[in-house]
């Protein structure tokens, strides 16, 4: 069996520990996703306080990462201060490398510091040190302040502990920068006074995979590479995603104005030909071919000379037409500052639109803010960040922002977190998977919008949904980049290779097993939200996708949605109310985990 | 009854929209009207044994999913409106 361990880190105990991941929970969980689900399900007890000590933060590689090109994304994962949930986002870049070449698969981090504090790892260094200078400063400030090495960070809305502040690594290069700020765990990162860690990994292919197949890995290389080579990088375009804009506002089913329509006029303005006149750089992470990562710069107007390293779809969509802003150059240096104040730009687009429709409907009183106004919007960023004025209560998210003001209707989000750019009423598939996604709101669990599939049935739609989650979740145990898969002719081909990879490397698993282990994660995932709380009431949309769209006619039924509801749950073996049965845990062998967690509860009760 | 292309089902067929004059047809007969006459349509909506199939495209009838209207069964009226969206690769 494939060895490996971990690094905790108890910040409130000043403390650093290796320690061994038992071999049958790597058998079970892989790496990724599947440690990260188990580390957390098992020691974050439900109604632990996101922001308290008692959370922790587990930040894993998988088995892949470094040994095979392409493999070098890492994912952050925690109880979700904007969300509660299980969260789990994931980057590119050169950390999740560095870090697997420490030989350490991952880190769990608990407890709290006292004062700010950074984390280092070196091959002469293991250590927990003074942060205090880095106080206040902006992710490219940090990462200014540790050349040399592959910095993960957080910015000012980090450490105010805004609830949809991100971690960014890598942004002054010399790879693709990564951005992993989905569901606010850079928050996280902040109540624990832990603002940065900064790596440096020393270890080779030959000492981190001792019994590595070589003949069975050149064969696997060639066919993989030949994937990227013939099918990604050509239909990968420009890169970040952007050839999706003018698929997506040629389909109707960009957010516009906060979701209120689907139909853009000026998206050829956004478009990924448009883009092209402002790219001056490609970028890419260690060991991989594509080059996706888009640096892109104003050259002209009020914003000239402003630069960004990574342009992508989601971060255009929700704040270009989402707000009523049309203008590449300020698309620039609003992605920009929201990297340097260290926020989510999908969440941040969504809360601007949910300010300025707000604003247009005489919903708000202390702050008004127009369709269209760049400085205004640059100025709410700011806020936000530093919790100042209204930004403070922005700061909390959508769902609390607005439930607080009263207006919870025009508020886009699922479980709290703001939903991604495809308006569901046109994706109606991704009603579904936005509903059923583990970490709210959110589009990659379940691309159906992507997907060449036959949707003729809410069977067919819900199967495809539980399919793509679980595959998924597999290929999350490695971090598989995203884009391989969407992107390849064949993706059942990619999984296919994914297993013989990890053959290659010692694992024993075969490609039922490796899919049934995404299953088992995705189980163990709702878990950890059912015994938070969660269950069919929230697994649900905001009210605006049930509207008639006035653009297009377009509309989701409520009882048709909760038609998808009850087929998806029957797929999934999980009761009226969206809770695995017993049935379901035995038959994924989750339920000593689960039972175990169930005994001591009822042990404390 | 009007059936409305988006994206590039547009480019495939020639035009943005069909209007066909019939009282009532199923959306079987509508996709087997519709690969007869754009043949462009083939990769997207074809015979898979005896029976159709589609590969990602969104119906909607009306607004409303197909899937939630009897999938091929459904049953289009004069005067209704059917879209197809292609789906998106990407994003």
């Amino acid at each position: 069996m494939h060895y490996a361990k971990i690094l905790r880190v108890n910040l409130t105990e000043k403390r650093i520990e290796e320690e061994e991941i038992p071999a049958k929970v790597i058998e079970k969980f892989i790496g990724g996703k599947g440690l990260a689900a188990y580390y957390l399900y098992r020691e974050v007890k439900p109604g632990t306080d996101p922001l308290g000590p008692e959370n922790k933060l587990a930040i894993f590689t998988g088995p892949l990462t470094f040994i095979y090109p392409s493999f070098a994304r890492y994912v952050v994962a925690s109880k979700s201060p904007l969300t509660k949930t299980f969260s789990d986002s994931y980057a590119g870049g050169a950390f999740g490398i560095e870090l697997r070449k420490t030989g350490y698969m991952g880190i769990i981090i608990e407890g709290k510091a006292d004062e700010l504090v950074y984390l280092k790892i070196t091959k002469d260094e293991i250590a927990i040190k003074d942060g205090r200078g880095l106080k206040g400063k902006t992710t490219y400030e940090v990462a200014r302040a540790f050349k040399g090495y592959s910095v993960l960070t957080i910015g000012p809305a980090g450490e105010n502990l805004v609830k949809f502040a991100g971690v960014f690594n890598d942004l002054l290069g010399p790879t693709r920068p990564g951005v992993a700020a989905r569901g606010g765990l850079g928050a996280v990162f902040g109540s624990k006074n832990l603002k940065a860690i900064v790596i440096k990994g020393w270890m080779g292919i030959k000492e981190l995979v001792p019994k590595l197949d070589k003949s069975s890995m050149k064969r696997i290389m060639k066919e993989y590479l030949d994937i990227i080579m013939k099918e990604v990088i050509p239909g990968m375009g420009l890169g970040g995603n952007l050839p999706a804009f003018k698929m997506a506002a040629e389909a109707k089913m960009l957010p516009v104005r906060n979701f209120q329509s689907g139909q853009y006029n000026g998206w050829k303005e956004l478009s990924e030909n448009s883009w092209k006149k402002n790219t001056v750089d490609k970028k890419t992470c260690p060991t991989c071919p594509v080059r996706c990562g888009v640096s892109v710069k104003a050259f002209t107007g009020p914003f000239k000379g402003s630069e960004v390293e990574r342009i992508e779809y989601e971060t255009v969509a929700m704040n270009g037409p989402n707000l009523g802003i049309n203008d590449r150059n300020a698309l620039i240096v609003i992605t920009r500052r929201l990297n340097e104040l260290g926020l989510d730009s999908i969440s941040a687009g969504s809360v601007g639109a949910f300010v300025m429709e707000a604003s247009e409907k005489g919903l708000l009183k202390e702050f008004q803010l127009k369709w269209g106004d760049v400085e205004g919007y640059l100025k709410l960023i700011e806020m936000i960040a530093y919790r100042r004025g209204i930004g403070d209560l922005l700061a909390e998210g959508v769902a609390e922002a607005s439930k607080r003001l009263g207006i919870e209707n025009i508020a886009i989000h699922v479980k709290g977190l703001e939903v991604p750019a495809y308006d569901p009423r046109a994706a109606v598939g991704m009603a579904l998977a936005y509903a059923t996604a583990d970490r709210g709101g959110c589009h990659l669990r379940a691309w159906v919008v992507t997907e060449s599939a036959e949707t003729l049935t809410p069977e067919d739609l819900a199967r495809l949904t539980k399919y793509l989650q679980d595959r998924n979740a597999a290929l999350w145990t490695l971090i598989i980049c995203d884009n391989i898969s969407a992107y390849a002719a064949d993706p059942d081909r990619v999984v296919k290779l994914s297993v013989d990879m990890l053959r290659s490397i010692g694992f024993e698993i075969t490609l039922d097993e490796f899919l049934k282990t995404g299953e088992r994660i995705y189980n163990l995932t709702r878990m950890f939200n059912v015994r938070e709380g969660f269950d069919r009431r929230s697994d649900t949309l905001p009210p605006r996708f049930f509207e008639r769209r006035q653009d297009t006619g377009w509309k989701l039924e409520r009882r048709d949605f909760e038609k998808l509801l009850d087929e998806y749950y029957r797929l999934r073996g999980w009761d009226s109310r969206g809770i695995p049965t017993t049935e379901t845990l035995d038959k994924l062998g989750l339920r000593e985990l689960v039972g175990s967690y169930e005994s001591e509860a009822s042990r404390h009760s | 009854m009007r059936v409305r292309l988006h994206g590039i089902l547009r480019k495939v067929v020639g035009v943005k929209e069909i209007i066909l004059d019939y009282e009532e047809l199923t959306l079987d007969k509508l996709f087997h009207y519709l690969t007869e006459h754009y043949k462009g349509l083939a990769h997207y909506i074809f015979k898979n044994g005896e029976k159709l199939s589609i590969r990602g495209i969104i119906i909607l009838i009306n607004g409303r999913h197909a899937m939630f209207q009897g999938g091929l069964k459904a049953v289009i009226k004069r005067g209704d409106v059917v879209d197809l969206i292609p789906p998106v690769h990407g994003g």
